[in-house]
């Protein structure tokens, strides 16, 4: 517990050091709970997603970095390695593949990462990982395109 | 005949605001003479007087005279020690029934004792004897910055009783010394994560009244709030010690205090990964609690074998302690 806090202290410095050298990821420390941060990140360009701002939720457990953070998309996204419904994500590294090497600012840029390259051979969304194992780029792209512009832009007033 | 009438009325109010402004002018210049009229009032004596009691002083020891030609000087002032001070002497008009008011780079100023037949090396000798006195407040100041990991400030002035000390962890403790007795208990807030910190803050106020006026400064700290406190970090490498004292888990450069570690309580990083492309620093206890936290480490006899978690090679810990 204090060596979890102690660590997320630090980050939390290193990532207002670095705000301004990042502009695609927002990461943002709750006010009374060091454990729960949210980000805010870019939707990668060349992408359905591109132009979108989603948002992501952390919640760390008191083992980190031993363990990794949880991390689900807050904004909705049509991504075959996304539940569409609970926002979970489909990552190797935020699974089995963790290390204490990874910080929060790094989880954020391997999801960006993610969502420019899709696994549709493990989906959490069906729909979106068939559509892309039948051929469908097509159809996927248009369908994640259609989601980004309900969910992840700022809508027009 | 009409033209020539308005031309003459034209210019005859003229002439009244000219007049208006040569009178403005005239008080000007009255205003002038009586503006320039103070550094006349300054007897030929005080000139002659200021110039024998600098040649009393020693011309070298002057640095520099401003004012109206001498009313604010300059010496350079060295203490027993060695220590480099610049005291400013103002002579105020009155001088000198009126006593000269000093300035230097100290915690406090002395109150200096005049009287109309004083001269300005008076001045000086009592200058002399007040940093007299402030030497034990500048040797505690010196054995601190020497002694403890002073992150503010980096360069510190004379005058500046105040330092911020690194504990570690992200943890600091901001002093102020009481210039008049230094090795008195010191005013101090504590900065930095919680969980340590309220730990530190409570030693502190329960062991506080241990405090010894006779024992050094740094030992009363590290007594009071029952720590062991961090060196400095040479300067030399100091780039290079922060970049691999801090261990790759936990991002500290030392472990906590804490009984439940045992012998490796406070201890500073211990492994480092033998990939020369990768040396990441890492406490051998939290290597071995992240290689027990995994399921592909094995383990032989009392070492724990697994990878590093920067680079992938091969590392070995001991299981020691428990």
């Amino acid at each position: 517990m204090q060596a979890s806090r102690a660590r997320l202290f630090k980050e939390y410095k290193e990532v207002q050091r670095e705000k301004s050298a990042d502009p695609d990821i927002q990461l943002i420390c709750d006010d009374s709970n060091i454990f729960k941060w949210t980000a805010l990140i870019k939707g990668p360009s060349e992408t359905p997603y591109e132009g979108g701002v989603f948002q992501l939720a952390f919640a760390i457990p008191e083992q980190y970095p031993l363990l990794p953070p949880q991390v689900r998309f807050l904004t909705k996204i049509f991504h075959p390695n996304v539940h569409f419904k609970t926002g979970e994500i489909c990552l190797d590294i935020l699974k089995n593949a963790w290390s204490p090497a990874w910080t929060l600012q790094s989880v954020c840029r391997a999801i960006i990462a993610l969502m420019a390259h899709p696994e549709p051979d493990s989906p959490l969304n069906c729909d979106s990982g068939n559509l892309l194992r039948s051929g469908d780029i097509r159809g996927y792209q248009s369908m994640a395109r259609m989601y980004t512009r309900l969910a992840a832009m700022p809508k027009k007033g | 005949m009409d033209s020539p009438v308005p031309a003459t009325l034209a210019r005859a109010p003229a002439r009244p605001q000219a007049r208006a402004g040569e009178e403005a002018c005239a008080d000007t210049r009255q205003d002038a003479p009586a503006e320039a009229e103070p550094p006349p009032r300054r007897p030929a004596a005080f000139y002659s007087s200021v110039f024998a009691q600098i040649e009393e002083i020693g011309w070298k020891q002057l640095v520099s005279a401003t004012g109206d030609g001498v009313s604010c000087l300059t010496f350079r002032v060295v203490d027993e020690p060695g220590r480099m001070h610049l005291l400013e002497i103002t002579l105020p008009m009155g001088y000198p029934e009126s006593p000269p008011s000093i300035s230097a780079d100290v915690p406090y100023l002395p109150k200096i004792h005049w009287s109309k037949n004083s001269r300005l090396k008076d001045v000086i000798c009592q200058f002399q004897a007040h940093l007299k006195i402030l030497q034990e407040f500048w040797n505690t100041m010196d054995e601190i910055d020497k002694v403890l990991w002073i992150v503010d400030p980096t360069k510190p002035s004379y005058a500046m009783s105040h330092r911020r000390i690194a504990l570690g962890d992200d943890c600091y403790i901001l002093l102020q010394v009481d210039a008049r007795k230094p090795n008195s208990l010191p005013e101090c807030r504590f900065l930095g994560t919680d969980g340590k910190l309220d730990q530190l803050i409570i030693n502190w106020r329960k062991n506080r009244k241990k405090w010894d006026t006779k024992k050094k400064f740094h030992e009363n700290l590290a007594a009071v709030l029952d720590f062991a406190l961090p060196s400095p970090p040479s300067v030399g490498d100091k780039a290079k010690d922060d970049e691999q004292a801090d261990c790759g888990i936990c991002y500290a450069k030392h472990l906590p205090v804490d009984d439940e570690l045992g012998a490796h309580s406070g201890c500073a990083t211990d492994y480092m990964c033998e990939n020369p492309s990768c040396s990441r620093a890492f406490h051998s206890v939290c290597l071995r609690d992240w290689l027990r936290s995994i399921t592909t480490t094995r383990q032989s006899f009392d070492v724990l074998f697994g990878n590093c978690p920067y680079c992938s090679d091969p590392v070995a810990v001991k299981i020691t302690g428990h």
